[in-house]
């Protein structure tokens, strides 16, 4: 089997490598579940339909550089402005992880943050994959390949009861020319607690390197769970994502995937209800423009009574730009009275720009309420018609109805500075 | 395994599930370039027409049984089916008095003097048309209207113009076996300005065992006509699987409209899942000429296995497709069934509706495609889909694909699952209305888009349809 871990997209991820690794980054037992899963997977290839849109040998795997164990760096090192905001900030970079209790919480046991390579988790969300027994629930190679391959980690947990007041801030900034980053984020939320994390993935515009994330959410019972990660890579940068979310018993998870950089982007979301009234919000942003392509799929299990799930992602494509969405609502037997719903819509600003949606159902019982609804268009021109007649010009018209689509999602986000980039970045794409 | 006898309570359920002793003139088994050429000079074909399907035949010895769909059943074993079958019948011009019995059985007269009021039906029992009504009408106006074989014998310019223009012998596993062994069929020609004064009609019935149908249909309207073509099929109750692969060819030209209405009744094995027609169909029609018009229709209650897509592609610029599915999958069966709308003139526009319901431990899938072309500016489509669950053990799937490569298009897609309301359920019966009609009553209203648009006749035969199917699946 090992011969079929070959070609270009896992170059050089292989049974050598990988027993480098695990001799030098510990978490052996975990990586050594992933990469025997990702051994007997075959290849992604344009054949299957979740690839037939993005190309897996796009991603330059062979022609990077990977570094086997980051390490860590300096705690306290890192810190930017604004960042008396946050209960804590995790900074990860070049060369490695690192933490800063800027509020105290650690110190005062209200927070636990700690390298990955240290311990895992108590969950194992990709094993979870495996055991929910639907066939598109399972992880894929890619998601196995991160799971064995992480090279900087790090592990949060909010401990049971603990009501966090502010949030919880990973910096994820790569600047390494030529290199590969397996960052892995694990994050739980103890019973009965609750906790909000920002992400801000960044790296120079000139710099091509692959950031292969991996993220894991769980939310306990009665525990609500916010995640939010903004991903705005320069215009060279490659992007794969596999990330995966939990809710027990009448845990809450709201999830807010903001894409905005890199020039390839492949995000695979996968998010479970599993304990009785538990539920996820998952909302999504993406604007490509230029030459970019942005590809998403999304999962919404339900594998238990009584669980909603609702999901909105809006985007939008300009110039030569594509964006993919696909979407699918799984009801497993058993799960009754479920209310599920999938929503996607895609603005196209012009010609030779494309958006495909594919939304999707999988249900296997029968006292339930799924929907799911998709749109493709363009901005309504009797919209801008109505502005322009009140005296905008069309540049402005456009820009402010397309920063009201976006409000939706924008709306949503907890961080008044976020909601400002994400205009920003409207303003500066529109105003072109 | 042997004897066609079936229990009582299957009986009511299919009432079409009888088998009709009859002499048949048949094929052995197997598939091979005799029998090909044996299927041919059968129907006496001229050499294009064998040169055709022999290429057809190469094509599909070098392609792969498509596996993708949502479907579940054991290899197909292509050696083992008979690929000609047709009833021995009498002097020239008169129809067998068994097979007039079965088709008065199935409720379609083939008598001058009983004859369906304003339909003229084209009948097909396993592998050949046994006969052709109202032939005189259609002549008057032009219209062409006979078996497929008929058609290449006599009509070969047209027949060599359009056929596999829009199903191409290459187009997929099941389309390049029907290319090469298809029997019979219907072919329509309707002349410029025309407008169809009748429907017409075909009516499939397998009988043989251990046969395949694979018809082979090819519909042309000319520029500024219009047709309505329906069908229906039939099959006796069996135990083991039998095959039906078919293709189905529209050609809209210039202001030409075309509608298509199926009631699909295969035989659909029994409640263990046991026998039944494994349905592999390709349909496609193509708006060809400009402001075209192509509109599908399908009821599709029967069938252990349902692999269709009927599609329209758009190419005249602003031309309309329609695709109106109700889709009924009970007991073990599996469906797998949507549409392709292919946008390629501008300002084309395309509708789908298409309603699911599963009942027992049946798996309903709908599985489309909206694609719009880079060069087509202006398109438009809409699409719903609906599912309906009676019973927890079934399934209920929904995949549609949506690809704008224009940013001048505008789509709009909706699904919903749910369940069979409770409340409108609870309503009914506190009304005096039995479960069993408050079901059906409910059903009705949620297949009531897709039945408006059957002639009448068959909507009050598809409506009955559904209830019979529904029939003993509720409490």
């Amino acid at each position: 089997m090992s011969t079929s871990i070959s070609g270009n997209l896992v170059a050089g991820f292989d049974e050598a490598r990988f027993g480098d690794l695990v001799n030098r980054a510990g978490s052996r037992e975990s990586r050594e579940r992933a990469f025997e899963r990702y051994r007997a997977l075959p290849l992604p290839h344009g054949q299957i339909e979740e690839w037939r849109r993005t190309d897996p040998a796009w991603f330059p795997f062979g022609r990077l550089a990977f570094d086997p164990a980051l390490g860590r760096g300096k705690d306290g090192a890192g810190s930017g402005p604004g960042d008396d905001r946050f209960a804590a900030v995790v900074t990860i970079g070049d060369d490695g992880m690192s933490v800063r209790d800027v509020s105290g919480a650690i110190r005062a046991g209200q927070l636990e943050i700690a390298s990955l390579a240290d311990g895992e988790p108590g969950f194992d969300l990709v094993q979870r994959g495996f055991d929910v027994g639907v066939k598109s629930a399972e992880p894929n190679k890619m998601a196995l390949l991160s799971r064995s391959f992480w090279n900087v980690g790090v592990r949060v947990r909010v401990p049971d009861g603990v009501e966090l007041e502010r949030g919880v801030l990973v910096r994820s900034s790569f600047s390494k020319d030529g290199s590969l980053v397996i960052p892995r984020i694990a994050v739980e939320a103890g019973r009965g607690s609750r906790a909000v994390i920002l992400e801000e993935l960044s790296s120079p515009a000139d710099r091509t390197l692959l950031v292969a994330a991996a993220r894991e959410m769980w939310a306990s019972e009665n525990a609500a769970l916010q995640y939010v990660a903004l991903q705005d890579l320069g215009g060279q940068s490659f992007y794969l994502a596999d990330d995966r979310a939990h809710a027990e018993r009448n845990g809450r998870v709201h999830w807010i995937g903001l894409n905005l950089g890199a020039r390839l982007g492949k995000m695979n979301f996968s998010g479970e209800v599993a304990g009785e009234g538990a539920a996820a919000e998952l909302d999504g942003l993406y604007f490509a423009s230029g030459e970019q392509h942005l590809d998403q799929r999304t999962l919404q299990i339900h594998s238990a009574p009584h669980t909603t799930s609702n999901l909105l992602y809006k985007g939008a494509v300009r110039d030569r730009a594509r964006s993919v969405y696909q979407g699918l609502i799984i009801a497993r037997p058993g799960a009754v009275k479920v209310d599920a719903y999938q929503k996607n819509n895609n603005i196209v600003l012009n010609e030779g720009a494309r958006a495909d949606s594919l939304p999707g159902l999988e249900i296997d019982t029968d006292d339930l309420k799924c929907s799911h609804g998709s749109t493709i268009g363009n901005l309504d021109a009797e919209q801008v018609f109505y502005l322009r007649t009140r005296g905008m010009d069309e540049r402005d018209a456009r820009r402010t109805l397309l920063k009201g689509f976006f409000e939706e999602i924008a709306a949503r986000v907890p961080f008044e500075f976020v909601r400002d980039r994400i205009e920003r970045h409207v303003e500066e794409q529109l105003g072109r | 395994m042997s004897t066609p006898e079936t229990p009582d309570v299957l009986k009511d359920e299919y009432k079409y599930g009888f088998y009709t002793d009859i002499e048949a003139d048949s094929a052995p088994k197997g598939l091979n370039e005799d029998i090909i050429r044996f299927i041919s000079r059968k129907k006496g074909e001229p050499d294009w027409m064998l040169e055709w399907r022999l290429k057809a035949y190469r094509g599909w010895l070098k392609k792969k049984e498509p596996r993708w769909a949502y479907l579940d059943y054991p290899p197909i074993d292509y050696q083992d089916i008979c690929y000609y079958s047709a009833p021995k019948t009498g002097p020239a011009g008169e129809v067998d008095e068994e097979l007039r019995k079965t088709f008065e059985r199935l409720g379609i007269p083939l008598d001058e003097r009983k004859r369906l009021e304003g339909v003229a039906v084209d009948a097909v029992f396993d592998s050949v048309s046994v006969a052709t009504t109202h032939k005189d009408i259609l002549a008057e106006k032009g219209i062409l209207f006979c078996p497929i074989s008929e058609a290449i014998r006599e009509h070969p310019d047209l027949v060599r113009k359009y056929l596999g223009s829009v199903v191409p012998p290459a187009d997929n596993f099941f389309a390049a076996l029907n290319s090469a062994v298809f029997t019979d069929g219907s072919f329509c020609y309707i002349p410029k300005g025309v407008r169809c004064p009748i429907e017409l009609s075909t009516y499939f019935r397998i009988n043989a065992r251990n046969t395949g149908q694979f018809e082979r249909t090819l519909i042309v309207a000319d520029e500024g006509s219009y047709v309505s073509y329906l069908e229906g099929c039939t099959a006796p109750l069996r135990d083991e699987n039998q095959l039906h692969a078919a293709v189905v060819e529209l050609i809209a030209l210039d202001d030409a409209q075309i509608k298509y209405a199926t009631v699909q009744n295969w035989y659909a094995g029994d409640k263990e899942g046991r026998g039944g027609i494994y349905n592999f169909v390709t349909k496609r029609g193509h708006c060809r000429g400009q402001r075209s018009r192509i509109s599908w229709t399908q009821v599709e209650v029967g069938s252990a296995i349902t692999w269709k897509y009927p599609g329209c592609v758009l190419e005249g610029e602003h031309s309309v497709g329609e695709f109106y599915s109700v889709a009924l999958t009970n007991h073990r069966m599996q469906a797998d069934t949507g549409t392709k709308m292919i946008h390629i003139g501008s300002h084309t526009r395309s509708t789908i509706v298409s309603k699911g319901i599963s009942a027992g431990e049946s798996v309903n899938s709908y599985r489309g495609l909206v694609q719009v072309l880079p060069d087509a500016v202006g398109c438009r489509n809409h699409s719903q889909c609906d599912s309906m669950l009676i019973g927890d053990k079934c399934k209920a799937n929904t995949f549609p694909v949506v690809e704008a490569e224009n940013g001048s298009a505008v789509i709009e897609h909706e699904a919903t699952t749910s369940r069979i309301s409770e409340d409108q359920l609870f309503y009914l019966k506190s009304r005096g209305i039995t479960e069993e009609d408050a079901v059906s009553l409910v059903v009705n209203g949620f297949c009531k888009e897709v039945f408006k648009q059957l002639p009448l006749e068959f909507a009050v035969e598809a409506i009955r349809l559904l209830e019979l199917k529904l029939d003993k699946s509720i409490g």
